[in-house]
């Protein structure tokens, strides 16, 4: 050791000892923003010659330590998963002259780990014989754990990239993608690989190409860009909405583009269906109001009509006779027509009753044999099923009728017509015609032809009511029209099985009932009317049973199952034990024990969703708008109007989705 | 002869039925509403209320409950277009529910009038 050179460097051998060269060396490796060192081999191990101040920074360790006589070397400090590496290299590393560089961690001293980075040369005599190895230091600690966080940050949006439905990539700024995710390769049908380099405009369709280059200008120019466009995909051109950002470096320069696309079809087609169902309430209810109407005008018609015949029996005008007859006759189309219209709009009389359909197909089939051509087949097949449904005989006769004649129309007179009755399980679907998704247990009669079947336009239209395909004067449009109004009526739907030039199938789908005798008797006594709308199990509370028991039977004429509650804390207990058992509440406001305000709330609290309607007296407490802020749907003043009342009823029950309500009628 | 109060809102089908009830000899007065009607009810007694259902003001269905609770014993014959403003009700059985003893659904003749007529002023 050299005395008064200690604090700026060690050196343990005495070949460097000069003044002159000591002193500028000692300064220059002091500076240095590392552990320079020199290292020699003695038996298996590395002793350290020399080592600058600078390994106390990174090891925590002072220089003294490492030296000949120090209580440790480098290679001490050396993590011990890494040092078998470490020993490995450095025997690779004297073989030749050669410079080096390995990374490796360390423990400094206070355990912690720390990365380095060691670059160095071995030195030989003039013989080939190793003399030492000199080398440099580097704490690379902060440089790794940035890497690190860098190499998880891209894990995790690589399987974000993977775990997302929408396509996505990246590309330069000459718009050729550089890497996308796969989804993008799998939708789209091409490799990973030849993605990368392909122009993005070549994912879209044909002509939209030049939009999505002006985009991708858009973006650069702007920062982001959006558009809908049609993807190219396996299975064809498919709508998506396209957005894209501006990728920048670090220093903000543009580096390219980074772009998403959203399979926007699903949205389409809820979009559409929402449409064609909001189109057929809204023909339902105009067709409601106007048959209203023209039974009020045809009343008089007809009446007067009457009137004048029996006025002209006494006078005796022949002339005038035929003519009111046939007033009289022109009435009693009418008539007919506005009865279709009002099938249509649900609003027909109707007497539903618990039914097994083959007997009604039989005796319909019996009927329409007689008038079809030879040449035109009609069977029954595939009857598998005794379970009943709830439906008005002469009115199902009407729909089979209705749907033959129609298949008979489109055969051409030869061809065949089948009827078939089964039932479908767990059946999910789009209603044809009032466009509900459905979902749950059917009994299903198809009525099937061989004739030309429909193309796709029309058979949006199908249901529509005055739309009619066939020649002028051939048909009122209102056949198909009555079918959808009679099927919903009983709370049933419709698919249509349609291709031009390969037929037809109309499957009409029903709630399946319980079957059991007593019920069936019940049922048949005392007929279920119209306005299958209605279903659902309904809790009124109203201390006052006269009121309570007049809403339950008022309701349950309407087809609703009814639990009445005189005592509105029993009805409180009632409701939970099973808060999913009732699709409404009906309460009064005053009560005694619990008020109907009150009772709501406690109600809420467990099924936000539950629809409630409150009657209340003029003179009480609680108004509308507070009624509405507790989360109640309805506010009914008393004396309750009994047709608000109704559609109030129909209205907080009718959001609920077709299948459950086929699950509780089976 | 038996008096009949015929409820409707539309005039014509008030003057149709008022010539085909008294060619057949009734007393018939008319009320264009429930409101109306019901004036008419305390002003005199009658053995036929003919009532339509959809009307303004007053309904025919709230009508009948109204009636219900004063005259208790008076014979209703309800008739109706079907539909109504809303498009999802037929009327006539929920008016039966209520109280009328028959229904008639319009458009009608006269043959079907007088028969529902005779039959409720028999009952």
């Amino acid at each position: 050791m050299i005395p008064g050179t200690e604090k700026s460097c060690f050196l343990a051998d005495a070949s460097v000892q000069t003044d002159t060269i000591r002193e500028p060396l000692c300064s220059l490796v002091k500076n240095i923003p590392g552990a320079v060192f020199r290292c020699v081999r003695e038996g298996g191990k590395w002793a350290v010659l020399y080592i600058s101040d600078a390994v106390e920074e990174i090891t925590g360790r002072p220089a003294a330590e490492f030296l000949r006589d120090g209580r440790c070397d480098l290679l001490g400090i050396v993590c011990p998963e890494d040092l078998p590496g470490v020993c490995e290299n450095l025997e690779e590393i004297v073989r030749g002259p050669e410079p080096y560089m390995m990374e490796y961690r360390i423990l400094d001293r206070e355990g912690k780990v720390r990365w380095v980075c060691e670059k160095g040369r071995p030195v030989f005599d003039g013989n080939g014989a190793l003399r030492w190895r000199d080398g440099v230091l580097f704490d690379i600690t902060l440089q790794r754990e940035a890497e690190e966080r860098h190499r998880s940050l891209a894990f995790e949006y690589e399987a974000i990239a993977r775990a997302v439905t929408d396509v996505m990539f990246t590309a330069d700024v000459g718009g050729c993608i550089m890497h996308c995710n796969e989804n993008l390769s799998l939708v789209t049908g091409h490799a990973l690989e030849s993605v990368r380099g392909m122009p993005v405009e070549a994912l879209f369709i044909a002509d939209r190409r030049h939009d999505v280059a002006m985009m991708l200008a858009r973006c650069l120019d702007k920062g982001r860009a959006e558009m809908e466009v049609d993807l190219l995909t396996q299975s064809g051109p498919v709508p998506h909405h396209v957005k894209m950002v501006v990728l920048r470096d670090d220093q903000g320069s543009i580096r390219g583009i980074a772009g998403s696309g959203r399979d926007l079809s699903h949205y389409k087609r809820l979009e559409k269906q929402l449409r064609q169902s909001q189109k057929m309430q809204a023909i339902g209810q105009l067709t409601g109001g106007i048959a209203h109407d023209f039974n009020n005008f045809l009343t008089a018609i007809i009446g007067f009509t009457d009137l004048a015949r029996q006025r002209n029996l006494i006078h005796g005008d022949e002339k005038i006779a035929m003519y009111l007859d046939e007033v009289y006759k022109a009435g009693g189309r009418a008539q007919g027509l506005v009865s279709q219209m009002l099938a249509f709009s649900r609003g027909g009389e109707s007497e539903a009753v618990p039914l097994q359909p083959l007997p009604v197909l039989k005796e319909t089939l019996k009927m329409l044999s007689a008038s079809l051509p030879s040449s035109i087949r009609m069977q029954l097949q595939d009857c598998e099923t005794e379970a009943q449904i709830m439906a008005d005989p002469l009115q199902l006769q009407q729909v089979i009728m209705n749907l033959c004649i129609n298949a008979r129309d489109a055969m051409n007179g030869e061809g065949e017509i089948s009827l078939s009755l089964g039932e479908k399980k767990g059946l999910r679907a789009e209603c044809s015609s009032c466009h509900d998704t459905l979902m749950g247990d059917f009994v299903v009669i198809t009525v099937r032809d061989s004739g030309c079947g429909i193309g796709e336009d029309i058979l949006e239209r199908i249901f529509e009511p005055f739309f009619s395909t066939k020649p002028q004067g051939k048909g009122t449009g209102m056949g198909l029209s009555m079918v959808h109004g009679i099927i919903h009526q009983c709370g049933g739907h419709i698919l249509v099985e349609s291709r031009p030039g390969s037929g037809t199938a109309f499957h009409l789908l029903f709630p399946r009932i319980a079957a059991t005798g007593g019920q069936q008797e019940e049922d048949a006594a005392t007929p279920v009317q119209a306005d299958h709308a209605l279903h659902g199990r309904v809790l009124i509370v109203d201390d006052e049973p006269a009121v309570a028991g007049f809403l339950s039977e008022l309701l349950h004429s309407r087809g609703c199952e009814t639990v009445v509650f005189e005592d509105s804390r029993e009805a409180l207990a009632a409701f939970k034990k099973d808060p999913a058992a009732f699709d409404l509440v009906i309460t009064d406001q005053t009560m005694p024990g619990m008020s109907g305000a009150v009772l709501a709330q406690e109600m809420l609290m467990i099924r936000p969703d539950l629809p409630i309607a409150l009657c209340t007296g003029y003179s009480e407490q609680i108004d509308e708008m507070r009624a509405r802020m507790l989360g109640i749907r309805r506010y009914l003043t008393k004396p309750i109007d009994v047709m608000a009342f109704l559609d109030a009823v129909n209205e907080l029950l009718d959001y609920r989705p077709p299948g459950q309500v086929a699950s509780r009628l089976a | 002869m038996a008096r009949i109060l015929i409820v409707d809102d539309e005039a014509p089908i008030r003057a149709m039925l008022r010539e085909m009830l008294v060619q057949d000899g009734y007393e018939v007065t008319e009320a264009e509403n429930g409101a109306m009607a019901l004036a008419r009810l305390r002003e005199g007694a009658f053995d036929l209320l003919i009532t339509d259902l959809v009307m303004p003001e007053k309904n025919g269905l709230n009508l009948i409950l109204d009636i219900r609770k004063e005259w208790p014993d008076l014979e209703i014959v309800a008739i109706s277009g079907g539909g109504g403003i809303t498009g999802r009700f037929e009327y006539l059985p929920i008016a039966k529910l209520v109280g009328a003893g028959r229904v008639l659904a319009k458009p009608f003749d006269k043959a079907q009038l007088q028969s529902v007529v005779r039959e409720a002023l028999a009952a």
